[in-house]
């Protein structure tokens, strides 16, 4: 193994021990406080999100350019791509479950599954997704990344591009499916979500496969220049144009319903304006320009800044919308704006807003994600047949 | 079939709040077994199932200052149509409830309720619970109209802690299907309001409003 492989191998477990050490916290807190039913959902909820629409993003791509379009160059990268992937779902998977406050009865989902939950769906959905990325990863290796466009490896690439954007939608529409309260989080969050994905997939496919794997792998940099730096710098600007269309949207949607306009003002003007147009300045203007610069004169940097601020605003973004539906509620419902004035005092909107958005305990567990994403991505690379035309040695996938 | 419901009369609520330290005692609070009962730390009221609000100005559907926040037992409850698990269902007799062996926190319910009528305590609570349906840590708390004193299948006929304490009368519970109950003839007669109708969640927790605002009332 190179000396590069083991300092991320390092970096990525130190890394993680962030994260163990949030949901330790998390799953620990014994202290009393009126926010944790004010506002419930924290950044642990919107990293699983964020690290699951990531995860189906890069699949998605990669899905798009072989089982529908049997793009040739697309072979090179796709086992690497599918380890991506998978070590990007991992961290989501782990963030759902550290997340709920009895996760003892978490086999309940699928027990006692309640048709009309779309937490109820996601369950299903994870599995779905995740089976169809392992398998389409196992098939990779196994038969070769040539079998992919067969009809075998497109029916499982297809298969799991459509469960993957039903997992986006339906992740985004937890947040939009208030049935006492409709749009309460605006209802394009599920086509923003799928939106979001494609933008936050481009953006890890060139961490992962320009930097990381260019870095510890048999992959040059002039391969990945050959291969992806248009495709991905071409996805990066066309998806960061689809994102702002479709937070333009909700916008829209919530300045025309008058109970969401606490939410919008709050987003636009109030307490999460900073991080809200921050996230929207480096998802979409940002992105789209540094997209169109690194497409035209194939540059790394202007792809790599293109792509690390893209992962900052894309969180940012997601997690300022949430926010903002649950402050908003604060106000514009009066059962909410009399509890949360009587059990927080003066300046409650900002405390409800720390708590979402600096809380230490939900920021180390989802920060530390990145750490177990790197972990996983850099031991997948290092232990799995993951280069071109490479078999297994042992136990199926491995070398 | 029976249909447990409860109105509040703000004309007789005095605010005295005998009902928000009744249900303390009989759902929240727990026995150390030293002859000591120990309530959450912190604003205790917060995790009262019957919870007084004050607003500013006059609520637009009670007309008055004063009313109550708690589970509203809505025939079309939001909570229990997000519930992953179906934890939070319905029984026979309509009283929205929470099964804590099936829940697993994700607190889609407290995001989905419009009223605010769940909590959620997350400190340590030493001692038992009273009763099986008592609050427990970690879990989207709410009311359960005192049900462990009388059935979740049967009609209402047991009498809720809040409305046992009420010295004014003000708190009436009884069966929403039985034509002959209190409850029964006051939402027939249109003397109730609830709290945000037009959202279609069909509360059972009706609010008589203050008189003055009665003809308003009758003509809406």
């Amino acid at each position: 193994m190179k000396r590069s492989w083991w300092a991320l191998l390092v970096i990525g477990i130190v890394w993680s021990v962030l994260m163990g050490y949030g949901i330790y916290a998390y799953q620990t807190i014994a202290e009393p406080s009126p926010l944790y039913a004010l506002v419930p959902w924290g950044a642990m909820v919107t990293g699983y999100v964020f690290f699951a629409i990531s995860s189906g993003g890069v699949f998605d791509a990669l899905a798009i350019r072989l089982g529908l379009y049997c793009e040739e160059e697309a072979k090179r990268v796709a086992r690497k791509t599918l380890v991506l992937a998978l070590a990007l779902l991992i961290p989501g998977i782990v963030l759902v479950f550290a997340d709920l406050t009895h996760v003892e009865h978490s086999g309940w989902i699928y027990a006692g599954f309640n048709v009309t939950s779309r937490i109820a769906w996601n369950g299903i959905l994870y599995i779905v997704y995740a089976a169809f990325l392992v398998a389409a990863l196992v098939y990779a290796i196994r038969a070769g990344e040539e079998r992919l466009t067969s009809t075998a490896g497109r029916a499982l690439l297809i298969g799991g591009l459509l469960a993957s954007l039903a997992l986006e939608y339906n992740l985004g529409s937890v947040f939009g499916v208030n049935v006492a309260v409709p749009a309460w989080f605006a209802a394009p969050m599920g086509v923003l979500n799928i939106a979001l994905a494609f933008l936050l997939g481009a953006a890890w496919s060139h961490i992962g496969l320009g930097e990381v794997a260019s870095t510890v792998t048999g992959l040059t940099r002039e391969e990945y220049r050959r291969c992806c730096v248009k495709g991905v710098s071409k996805e990066l600007a066309g998806m960061a144009v689809a994102t702002g269309f479709m937070v333009a949207w909700a916008l829209v949607q919530m300045y025309s319903w008058g109970s969401a306009h606490p939410a919008l003002e709050t987003l636009v003007s109030g307490g999460l304006a900073a991080p809200f147009w921050v996230g929207f300045a480096l998802a979409v203007p940002l992105a789209i320009i540094l997209g169109l610069y690194a497409h035209y004169r194939a540059s790394r940097t202007a792809i790599l800044a293109g792509s690390i601020l893209t992962i900052v605003g894309g969180f940012l973004l997601l997690h300022s919308i949430v926010a903002a539906g649950q402050t908003g509620r604060l106000a514009a419902l009066q059962s909410y704006d009399l509890l949360a004035s009587h059990a927080l005092g003066p300046g409650g909107e900002a405390k409800a807003l720390g708590e979402l958005m600096t809380n230490p305990v939900e920021l180390a567990a989802f920060i530390g994600g990145f750490g177990l994403w790197l972990l996983l991505y850099t031991l997948g690379l290092g232990v799995l047949a993951v280069e071109p035309g490479e078999k297994p040695r042992r136990l199926l996938v491995f070398r | 079939m029976a249909r447990a419901a409860m109105i509040i009369d703000l004309n007789k609520c005095t605010g005295c709040l005998a009902c928000v330290e009744a249900c303390l005692r009989e759902n929240v609070a727990r026995y150390t077994g030293d002859g000591r009962y120990v309530l959450p730390e912190g604003n205790s009221v917060f995790y009262a199932r019957t919870k007084p609000v004050i607003a500013t100005g006059r609520n637009v559907y009670v007309d008055s200052r004063m009313y109550f926040v708690q589970c509203m037992h809505c025939d079309n409850p939001p909570c229990a149509l997000v519930c992953p698990t179906g934890a939070t269902y319905k029984t026979k007799n309509g009283i929205v409830m929470l099964d804590h062996s099936r829940c697993i926190g994700c607190r889609a319910c407290i995001i989905a309720c419009p009223y605010g009528a769940r909590s959620l305590y997350r400190g340590v609570l030493e001692g038992r619970p009273l009763h099986r349906y008592a609050l427990e840590p970690g879990y989207p708390d709410k009311c359960t109209f005192c049900v462990h004193r009388g059935s979740t299948s049967g009609p209402a006929e047991w009498t809720p802690a809040c409305v046992e304490a009420c010295a004014f009368g003000a708190r009436i519970f009884g069966d929403l299907d039985d034509p002959s109950s209190l409850v029964s003839r006051l939402v027939r007669e249109g003397r109730v309001v609830t709290l945000a109708p037009e959202l279609g969640t069909r509360p059972k927790l009706f609010f008589v409003p203050p008189a003055r605002s009665m003809p308003r009332t009758r003509r809406g």
